[in-house]
């Protein structure tokens, strides 16, 4: 057991300091690419202005600030690059040096993606915090669900994270890859509850979405920390979803290599 | 005197023949080249709706709680976010595709073919491609605003005239933006990542301003021209138009244009050819 697990943490860890190195290089990129995903920010404000005079649907600015701001963080922790890197991989043939190496290319791609998080991850706490902490909204959370509270962000950034790389294996038999992206995205701030909390929705609609993967990887884990919603079913429906996207990026895997023609190698 | 004058003013004329007849040829041949991606037009369709049907429901659900948005009705906000979808493709879409061959226009030193023709470069640089693929968002946002406007009763002639007027400045004004954000190229290499921070700020020009907390109105409206970018054609579509804006709105417009241009001349001085 020690011995095959041994070789895949040694290369865990050397690649992460390799990636990290490069990433505190273009630390600057990382950084502005956080303002890319202001969205929720933005939509807190517009909110906050109307819940000014009254609460609207039960929520006043500062449960709106709350939401937002944890939102925010949501979105920040499934901001995954893995179908943009996947794409130039194949599309230049660098994908041959990831396949020569004696590990699934997975593992170095989760490993560049922590990388990134190392760097991004203590800046948008700041920011969540330095948030929470002028609109005093810092007493609604629920100390005691904050270890479940990482687990669902550990699993809702698993699920992006494994989503997009089934999508980026795409690449294999289309070069059009990067629009389909983009409909993710656009779903998880949409569905996800990144523009609106999700409970301002209709039940019927609210039902209807609760199938999809999107809102238990926004909208749940902020309500597991206000306390306003269970552990269940939200755990199992990360899971089961993560399942889902994982067998397919298997099979994907399993057919499109022999596809790889190391393009322009 | 007066001959001098008509001379003047024929040249003028011919110039601008000149400009349209250039800009005919270059949409021409980039449709040509469209022409043969038949399914990337489908799959921007696709996007198109994906991305207005999720701004729609943002707007549903914020009119099924609240009466008004920084004072404005559910069909007012609705013009204001379809003119939204014009102006972003229009800035990420064509702007974008156009300019973001500067870096490399620049790294690789092929700007010099495009300084080589007796040609303004920057309107070389800035529209020469028109791609098809970006149409079905204009038609959204078309569709949007003048569905908005049938139902506040606002599509009399006086006003689409009017509408043509703003838009028209709005797009200077984007223009102008975008194109000094991308002259920076010639300093700055990597220029992507600054284009960002513009797609993250023009994010909030989905909302009018009065959405807005005060200070943040001040900053969208004298700081980053938001304001002139959506609220004001939208306010025109709505019929609720401020003389003050209406006066700032091309003044705004002309302003950019005028620093964009001597800003791209002022670059290209600091340019120095990379292939020699």
């Amino acid at each position: 057991m020690n011995a095959t697990i041994a070789p895949w943490l040694r290369f865990s860890r050397a690649y992460f300091r390799t990636c990290f190195a490069i990433m505190l290089e273009y630390r600057a990129t990382v950084y502005l690419w956080i303002f890319a995903g202001v969205t929720p920010l933005i939509m807190m404000f517009v909110w906050r202005h109307l819940a000014a005079a009254e609460p609207v649907g039960g929520h006043d600015p500062k449960s709106f600030s709350f939401y937002f701001l944890l939102a925010f963080f949501s979105t920040q922790c499934c901001t995954v690059w893995v179908v943009w890197n996947v794409d130039h991989l194949i599309r230049s043939g660098t994908y041959a040096i990831q396949l020569l190496r004696p590990f699934d290319p997975w593992l170095a791609e989760v490993v560049e993606n922590l990388a990134a998080y190392a760097l991004r991850v203590p800046l948008n706490l700041t920011i969540v915090g330095t948030g929470l902490l002028l609109t005093g909204a810092w007493d609604l959370i629920e100390p005691a669900r904050l270890p479940v509270y990482l687990l669902a962000l550990v699993l809702a950034w698993q699920l992006m994270f494994n989503m997009n790389y089934a999508i980026s294996l795409l690449c294999l038999w289309s070069e059009r890859v990067k629009s389909a992206d983009v409909w993710v995205y656009t779903m998880l701030y949409t569905l996800g509850g990144a523009l609106f909390p999700l409970d301002l929705l209709s039940p019927g609609l609210r039902a209807a979405i609760a199938w999809l993967p999107f809102p238990w990887m926004v909208n749940f884990p902020v309500q597991l920390l206000a306390g306003d919603a269970p552990p269940f079913p939200g755990l199992a429906m990360q899971a089961a979803w993560l399942a889902i996207v994982v067998v397919a990026h298997r099979i994907l895997w399993r057919i499109g290599r022999k596809r790889f023609g190391a393009v322009g190698g | 005197m007066m001959g001098r004058r008509m001379m003047g003013r024929r040249m003028m004329g011919r110039r601008m023949i000149r400009i349209l007849k250039l800009v005919g040829a270059f949409w021409g041949n980039s449709l040509a080249l469209d022409l043969e991606y038949r399914f990337d037009f489908l799959l921007s369709a696709v996007t198109a709706l994906f991305a207005a049907g999720a701004g729609l429901l943002v707007l549903h659900v914020m009119f099924s709680y609240a009466q008004d948005l920084g004072g404005w009705s559910f069909h007012q906000a609705l013009a204001l976010y379809g003119i939204y979808l014009l102006l972003e493709e229009f800035a990420s879409g064509f702007l974008t595709y156009n300019m973001g061959e500067m870096p490399e226009l620049i790294r690789r030193g092929d700007l010099d073919f495009i300084l080589m023709k007796p040609a303004s470069s920057q309107l070389q640089v800035s529209i020469r491609h028109f791609r098809i693929v970006g149409v079905p968002a204009y038609l959204l946002g078309f569709g949007i605003l003048g569905f908005a406007m049938v139902e506040m009763g606002t599509l009399t002639p006086r006003n689409v005239l009017l509408l043509v007027a703003f838009l028209t400045c709005a797009m200077l004004t984007v223009y102008a933006i975008w194109t000094m954000l991308h002259t920076l190229a010639f300093w700055l290499v990597r220029i992507e990542n600054l284009s960002q921070i513009f797609f993250a700020v023009f994010k909030v020009a989905r909302f009018p301003i009065g959405a807005f907390p005060g200070p943040m109105q001040v900053v969208f409206t004298v700081v980053i021209p938001i304001a002139f970018m959506t609220t004001v054609p939208a306010s025109v579509a709505a019929g609720i138009l401020d003389w003050r804006f209406a006066v700032a709105a091309p003044l705004i417009a002309l302003l950019g244009l005028w620093l964009s241009h001597r800003f791209w001349q002022f670059a290209l001085r600091h340019y120095t050819s990379a292939s020699s």
